[in-house]
């Protein structure tokens, strides 16, 4: 072999090389810098309720009355639609029975920790804490008293401290608490009644949509959710939010009140404490010095469950999003 | 070795053999070609991949690209209403699949003309952004089964899908208001007796009402305007009023609205 020869052969050697490396780098960058580009959206699933049922279960129960009846409404709503999945005659037809659930507060439903003080005509003796409505555990019992017998809720509780020993960024953690919902519709594809606004309103997560994968059991991000509002149920039916929507910026129409999950349960849009729907006052989950939050600090939710055994039956008690039953606050 | 001894050799040497030759001595310059080549197309291949990793930072009118905004703002080219649809397309609630029996619209392929909702009144200190409303119709009938809420930054440049919202009652000729235009004219005339300002056109409007006073059972407004997507009308009336005509027909003075100053 020629010196000539030899250029040529070495060259080349290193032209393929430098080839070879280009368009490794190139491959690695694409796949490694844009994951969420690249992910194909036919990996985006939808979990929830049946649009049919849906529409069913609230035509003529809603709008709610005025009032706190927000979380009577979305009770009403759900029992409804269990009601339709199970074939039975839904046990709520009318408006008017908003009024009659509130009465029927007020006569009994108190835990087994007795009722808060002072009560209110909306929940009367089922509020555990002194809310202007109803209050979580009295959402659960609700949900439970009208709905088809050995049919199971409880309150639902997402706190960044059942997840992890560091306090992640408050979008995570709303996010977490969202993915939790994905998590039981993989159970039940049933509506919940989810408290927003920072606990001053309840509407029903009918469904969404979620990046999922093959590899992970929980979804991996969320895409959007569906909400119906008793609230604008005469003019909107249904809203499907955005992501950040839910829980990073809330809506800026309503003069800064429809917060969604941007804030914990208990904190307004301005941060201050909400107090129309303040923590505990009687049982195993009012705060103490050492632990000092129940709902606050949190997102709350109502779930259908099979907690059954063991006396967990009742609605008086809580649950981790992660299905672990709360025994202190 | 002679010139003349290499022909002997050669001449001796069978042609296959001399073929093979030749190929063993070009082969070295035959494999710098063909790594040149190999390297052009590596080279064409990165670039184009390093074109298509970067962040779609699209320029508009204003300049704003895509790059500069908050995670879910969409660049808008104009408010020109195939613009406005384009750029609304890109939201994620666009691209999920919309078949089967889920609680959500089905068909999002026939969209309305944006119509432009303002917030009311506007406040010091107090952002009232604007919105696009884009229907979202009925093929068949025409009518608006529901709505894009399309947030709109503060120089219109980029806009954020909020929601898509389903309405409780289709509403006629792909509106986004309950009360026509015509409808709310003559409310004002019956109601308030005046006519409307030819120099300020009627325009659609949301309250900014806190909708807590509903929750706590201090507010009974059955006027409507607190959705974008559910306005009412704004007329400068002749009579130097502003007047609103709510959703539920009626003409109303800006202090007789519960609204937030």
């Amino acid at each position: 072999m020629n010196r000539y020869q030899r250029m040529a052969l070495n060259c080349s050697l290193a032209l393929l090389f430098v080839a070879g490396t280009l368009v490794a780098i190139s491959w690695s960058r694409t796949h490694a810098a844009s994951p969420k580009i690249v992910t194909p959206y036919n990996f985006i699933h939808y979990f929830g309720t049946s649009e049919k049922r849906m529409s069913a279960a609230v035509q003529n129960i809603w709008p709610q009355q005025t009032g706190p009846y927000c979380a009577i409404a979305t009770a009403m709503a759900v029992v409804n639609y269990v009601d339709e999945e199970d074939g039975l005659a839904m046990r709520f037809t009318s408006r008017s029975q908003q009024y009659s659930i509130a009465a029927d507060n007020r006569k009994a439903g108190a835990s087994q920790w007795g009722y808060a003080t002072p009560v209110n005509e909306y929940a009367g003796v089922t509020n555990i804490a002194p809310d202007r409505g109803v209050d979580p555990r009295s959402a659960a019992y609700i949900q439970q008293h009208y709905a088809p017998a050995g049919t199971v809720f409880h309150n639902y509780i997402y706190r960044w401290q059942f997840h992890s020993s560091t306090e992640p960024a408050f979008p995570t953690q709303a996010q977490q608490a969202t993915i939790s919902l994905f998590r039981a519709w993989k159970t039940y594809s049933e509506p919940m009644s989810v408290i927003i606004n920072g606990g001053e309103h309840s509407v029903i997560v009918t469904g969404g949509w979620a990046r999922v994968s093959l590899y992970q059991s929980d979804p991996l991000s969320v895409i959007g959710l569906i909400i119906r509002d008793p609230m604008f149920a005469g003019s909107v039916s249904r809203f499907e939010v955005s992501e950040d929507e839910w829980v990073d910026q809330g809506a800026n129409w309503g003069a800064g009140y429809y917060t969604l999950w941007s804030r914990y349960y208990g904190q307004r849009a301005d941060g201050s404490i909400n107090t129309d729907d303040p923590e505990p006052t009687v049982g195993i989950y009012t705060p103490t010095a050492s632990q000092p939050v129940h709902w606050y600090h949190g997102f709350s939710w109502i779930q259908r469950d099979n907690h059954t055994t063991d006396g967990l039956s009742s609605p008086d008690w809580a649950f981790t999003d992660m299905g672990n039953e709360l025994t202190a606050p | 070795m002679s010139s003349r001894s290499h022909r002997r050799i050669a001449r001796r040497q069978p042609p296959m053999t001399r073929v093979l030759r030749v190929i063993m001595y070009n082969s070295p310059f035959a494999l710098l070609g063909l790594a040149v080549m190999v390297f052009a197309v590596a080279v064409i291949i990165a670039c184009g991949q390093s074109a298509q990793a970067q962040p779609s930072a699209t320029a508009t009118n204003a300049g704003t690209t895509s790059a500069s905004l908050p995670p879910g703002w969409i660049p808008l080219r104009s408010q020109a209403p195939a613009d406005i649809i384009a750029a609304a397309r890109q939201s994620p609630l666009f691209q999920v699949n919309r078949s089967g029996n889920g609680d959500y619209l089905t068909d999002l392929s026939h969209l309305g003309t944006p119509v432009l909702v303002q917030g009311y009144p506007p406040t010091s200190g107090v952002t009232l952004p604007d919105y696009d409303i884009i229907p979202v119709l009925d093929a068949a009938s025409g009518s608006s089964v529901g709505a894009v809420v399309a947030e709109l930054n503060a120089t219109h440049t980029a806009l954020h899908v909020q929601s898509i919202d389903t309405y409780a009652i289709p509403r006629a000729h792909g509106a986004i208001a309950q009360i026509a235009l015509p409808r709310a004219l003559s409310a004002l005339a019956s109601q308030a007796h005046t006519q409307p300002l030819s120099a300020m056109p009627p325009r659609l409007v949301y309250l900014n009402i806190n909708p807590q006073g509903i929750d706590q059972g201090t507010l009974n407004w059955t006027g409507g305007g607190i959705l974008p997507d559910d306005p009412v009308w704004l007329i400068a009336g002749a009579d130097g009023q502003q007047h609103i005509i709510g959703t539920d027909g009626h003409a109303y003075l800006p202090n007789q609205l519960p609204i937030n100053h």
